[in-house]
């Protein structure tokens, strides 16, 4: 069955080519009890709506009025050097993206399995706990930073000059693996195993729809970077390193005025949006001009591997897992011992570091944060569904789902500094009590486009019901090939909000302190705190990196609209 | 295999979750229990010497948390599971803040507290809603003896002395100073120093709320700048040189002087002694005098502190909590075995200060004082400004820039600032 894509929908976050979807008989209940369906997603998405109006409003209230803050934003000397280095983390992100596409060749050429779980596990650790491991890592005193005593000499890797190689390395450990195995996925269904030849030429695979995945995803991540700038660069680089979103901060922090701040933020949003716009483009170029139809799976032969493949696969897991190493070599000596030498030095190992954490309320954090994403997750899951199931099978006009998928897109690449502010004013104004609820019904907020977005595209994309009726809303989960959809969207969500720094931090008030807040108060003197860093970083990393290495196939499947295998 | 492996992973993932025992975690994660919430900018050493303080009031019933350096946008927070007690590092937030504090008991202000926080802490109708807590002496040199020892060095009186002092150490090849100058308080600390224990006129004259932001050009400012140039303008007289030195931050630099022993002095507060203690070093290791002055003459020295206060709405829990930090004997723990702590109440017995802390103490006892300058000036004194401005100068330093032109430039900065403030 072939479906001409409509330039509109494109937009989407578009997984396997669309296949199936609106059957052929239309809804059953032609009333308008099914719009009932979407108003929980609705009434959480109008929630996202006011602050953001509000924020523009804010913007555009400027001395000359539409342009003022604007004008004054933009003669603003360091808010230029902040977006110059936005831009520059743009071209961060590109090379993440274009050398996870060439290890992704690389790793289906030498049929890797095992370096993949490794490669996917910094994929769970928040920004915070990876920009702390590559501070440590590249802590200038030759005594505890271990490139320095590898190296032997005493490079200032954290000053002017290399700050932007380690928060580039710190960004790139995250996210390759991401990458990775979404290319490989993206392999799979276009049946482009591995290099191929056609008509005697040498062509490399293409991913298909799933770059517009990774492209935009990482794009987006870049472009929003904040905790790993504020936690990696010493406090005398800051301003080296500034970033929009950052900028946007430290403008709220200096003065009350809130219209500079709101011509930033909007600024910011303006530039994620032209980014997506361009990176689903590219992004498209990626796809195979014929596409194969049914998927060919790649036949595993059975053959053993060359020798160089286990080399390379075993130095890539290595490079991978050395940073945890570091983690947990610093966080298993006490603070002392951590402070003053290395974590390869036999002396004042232990399990001090954990008893200094546990003194200053890391465990109330860690079921804070176990209370607060699951109910996070919940929320989203509840009510992304029956808004992808309306939309997918609601029979609703062209132009309403048209419109609906575009403000959803519109709304998932929003920063959060476009809402957050009027959020919290209002929060305070109302004298709301601050709750584990409420901020995670802040997160499912921020979350919920996304999520939508990506069960759409599932429900879309898995394999029609051939006896063209249309699937019930409690077959979601019973039916397999929905689940893994649904999978995904709650992992993605649990391991945001988990790992989410920026939204608690800057909604502090609303609820206990999450474990990346302890992470970021103890991370006030660096150095010498790294062993209570450490064991605070790796009590926040263990409940993701475990869900995302059990459940990762099925997320990567979840995510591109396909059925694990 | 496959199976195995997700066996293990899902025990792991278990032993996370459930591992940690207690429903009491749980009910306060949940927001539930009358729970006072504690929340200080301390870190390390420090934040568990505070956390031994609140063991001796009892393990329940409360919730440390350590906020860093924002712990002022905790206090911003109008909700009620905000923060019940705060430790508070400036003074300058108590006046910001005060509609969302509660009054202190009224027995709890003495009137010795009058000499240092009267002017920072004024009463308010006869009310007062912030409690000095812990006092810090800001004008002290720590140095290492052994050096002085083996050069035959003895700690210098004046400004002059100072710089022959620094010449004769860098000569024997340990560079003289460590600087944490990524923590730009420490560098600006640096500079009210000089600034104080020179020209303490100019030094009155800019925490005056009306002063000319010109001021900041004056000659004095230059003078002060142009000193600072001559401590940190050659690149081996600094632990790791300027580069380094502007990463490193305060606790790095102490231990730069008497963990590494690359440096053999370091400009810092008396609560550096935490840092020292907390790592090992013996006491005998370890001098100290008074920053010097160019005359070597008894010019004032600066003085700053923590204060605690209450937020409303107030529980009897978080008074009684307060009223417990309030004693005499609480600071006790922290003075034997962390050190570096100065007690604001005149009543704390001071057999438990080391040596060392206890001629700091007495020293601000005795001395005229002034309290810290860039706590007073708010953002003109904070990161944007005159620490951003010192951090900056050291950078033109290092990229062997004038130290004329980067003192224009930093004095600019400073009168930019302060414009931009009014």
């Amino acid at each position: 069955m072939e479906i001409t894509t409509k330039p509109g929908l494109r937009l989407e976050v578009a997984g396997r080519e669309v296949r199936g979807g609106r059957g052929p008989e239309g809804p059953r209940d032609p009333g308008h009890g099914r719009l009932l369906y979407g108003l929980p997603a609705a009434v959480l998405i109008v929630g996202l709506l006011i602050p953001m109006a509000l924020t523009t409003f804010a913007a555009l209230d400027g001395d000359i009025p539409i342009a003022g803050n604007f004008i004054d934003v933009l003669s603003d000397l360091d808010a230029l050097s902040a977006a110059w280095h936005s831009v520059l983390w743009v071209g961060i992100a590109l090379v993440v993206v274009a050398a996870g596409y060439v290890i992704a060749v690389l790793s289906q050429v030498m049929r890797w399995r095992a370096p993949l779980y490794f490669m996917v596990l910094p994929f769970g650790v928040s920004a915070l706990v990876s920009g702390a491991v590559f501070r440590m890592i590249f802590d200038p005193v030759p005594e505890r930073g271990t490139v320095n005593a590898l190296s032997g000499g005493s490079t200032v890797w954290l000053g002017p000059e290399f700050i932007w190689l380690v928060l580039a390395l710190a960004f790139a450990w995250t996210w390759l693996g991401f990458v990775v195995v979404l290319f490989r996925k993206g392999f799979q269904e276009t049946g482009h195993s591995g290099f191929l030849t056609e008509g005697g030429r040498f062509v490399l695979p293409k991913p298909g729809p799933v770059a517009a995945i990774v492209v935009l995803t990482v794009l987006v991540a870049a472009i929003r970077v904040f905790d790993l700038v504020l936690i990696t660069a010493p406090g005398s680089v800051q301003d080296d390193v500034d970033v929009v979103g950052l900028h946007w901060w430290r403008m709220t922090l200096r003065s009350s005025d809130t219209g500079r701040p709101a011509a930033l933020a909007v600024l910011l949003y303006v530039f994620v949006a032209v980014v997506t716009v361009f990176g689903l483009r590219s992004a498209r170029r990626l796809e195979p001009a014929v596409r194969r139809s049914p998927p060919a799976v790649a036949p595993r032969q059975r053959t053993r591997r060359p020798w160089p493949s286990w080399i390379i696969g075993l130095l890539t897991s290595a490079a991978w897992l050395f940073p945890i190493v570091v983690l947990l070599g610093t966080a298993l000596h006490d603070p002392v011992a951590a402070g003053s030498a290395g974590w390869w030095r036999g002396d004042g190992l232990g399990l001090g570091s954990f008893a200094a954490i546990r003194e200053a309320a890391a465990v109330t954090a860690l079921f804070g944060n176990v209370l607060l994403a699951c109910l996070a997750t919940a929320l989203v899951v509840a009510t992304a569904v029956p808004a992808a199931y309306l939309l997918t099978w609601g029979a609703l006009p062209g132009w309403l789902s048209r419109s609906a998928t575009t403000l959803l897109l519109i709304l998932a690449v929003a920063p959060v500094q476009m809402y957050l502010g009027p959020l919290r004013d209002m929060f305070s104004r109302l004298g709301w009590v601050g709750s584990p609820a409420l901020l995670a019904l802040v997160h499912a907020m921020a979350g919920l486009p996304f999520a939508i977005l990506v069960v759409r595209t599932a429900f879309l994309a898995a394999p029609p019901d051939l006896s063209g009726k249309l699937p019930a809303m409690d077959a979601m989960w019973r039916r397999g090939r929905y689940r893994p959809a649904l999978i995904a969207v709650a992992v993605m969500e649990f391991i945001l909000v988990w790992n989410d720094f920026i939204v608690g931090f800057l909604i502090a008030d609303a609820g206990p302190t999450p474990l990346t807040l302890l992470l970021w108060g103890e991370a006030r003197q660096f150095g010498t705190s790294t062993g209570t860093i450490a064991a605070n970083a790796i009590l926040s990393a263990v409940v993701p990196v475990a869900l995302l290495l059990m459940t990762w196939p099925r997320v990567v499947a979840g995510l591109t609209g396909g059925v694990a295998r | 295999m496959g199976v195995r492996r997700r066996t293990v992973l899902r025990a792991a993932a278990l032993s996370g979750v459930l591992g940690v025992p207690g429903c009491a975690g749980l009910q306060r994660a949940a927001g539930f229990g009358d729970v006072v919430r504690i929340a200080v900018s301390w870190s390390t050493a420090e934040l568990a010497a505070f956390g031994r303080i609140l063991a001796t009031f009892g393990t329940e019933g409360y919730e440390l948390m350590p906020l860093g350096d924002n712990i002022d946008a905790a206090l911003g927070a109008r909700t009620t599971n905000r923060p019940n007690l705060l430790a508070l590092p400036q003074p300058g937030h108590v006046a910001a803040n005060r509609a969302d504090l509660a009054e202190l008991p009224a027995d709890l202000w003495q009137p010795e507290y009058d000499r240092i926080w009267s002017q920072q802490l004024p009463a308010d109708e006869g009310k007062h809603y912030a409690l000095p807590f812990k006092l810090a002496h800001g004008s002290v040199v720590w140095y290492r003896r052994k050096v002085f020892e083996a050069l035959g060095l003895s700690p210098p009186r004046t400004w002059e002395e100072w710089l022959e002092l620094n010449s004769a150490i860098s000569a024997s090849g340990v560079a003289p100073l460590a600087l944490g100058g990524a923590d730009g308080w420490m560098l600006a600390g640096f500079f009210e120093n000089v600034l104080l224990r020179n020209f303490h006129r100019t030094y009155d004259a800019l925490v005056e709320p009306a002063h000319d932001p010109g001021l900041w050009e004056s000659d004095d400012v230059r003078a002060t700048f142009a000193m600072l140039a001559q401590m940190w303008g050659r690149p081996e007289f600094l632990a790791g040189g300027p580069e380094r030195a502007l990463i490193h931050q305060f606790p790095d630099a102490v231990l730069e002087v008497f963990r590494f022993h690359r440096a053999a002095m370091v400009v810092a507060p008396d609560f550096a002694e935490s840092v020292i203690r907390w790592f090992g070093v013996p006491e005998d290791e370890v001098g100290t005098f008074t920053f010097p002055s160019r005359s070597g003459g008894k010019a004032p020295v600066v003085v700053k502190g923590d204060l605690l206060v209450l937020t409303r709405p107030v529980s009897d829990q978080a008074i009684d909590i307060l009223r417990h930090l309030a004693s005499a004997a609480a600071p006790v723990p922290w003075i034997r075995h962390i050190g570096g702590f100065i007690a604001a109440n005149p009543r704390t017995p001071r057999e438990h200060y080391s040596p060392t802390l206890s001629r700091l103490a007495d020293e601000l006892r005795d001395r005229e004082i002034r309290f810290d300058l860039s706590d007073q000036l708010g953002v003109v004194g904070g990161r944007e400004g005159l620490q951003l401005a010192v951090q900056d100068f050291l950078q033109a330093l290092g990229a062997e820039v004038s130290p004329k032109r980067a003192a224009d430039t930093a004095m600019r900065h400073m009168v930019a600032i302060e414009k931009r403030a009014r």
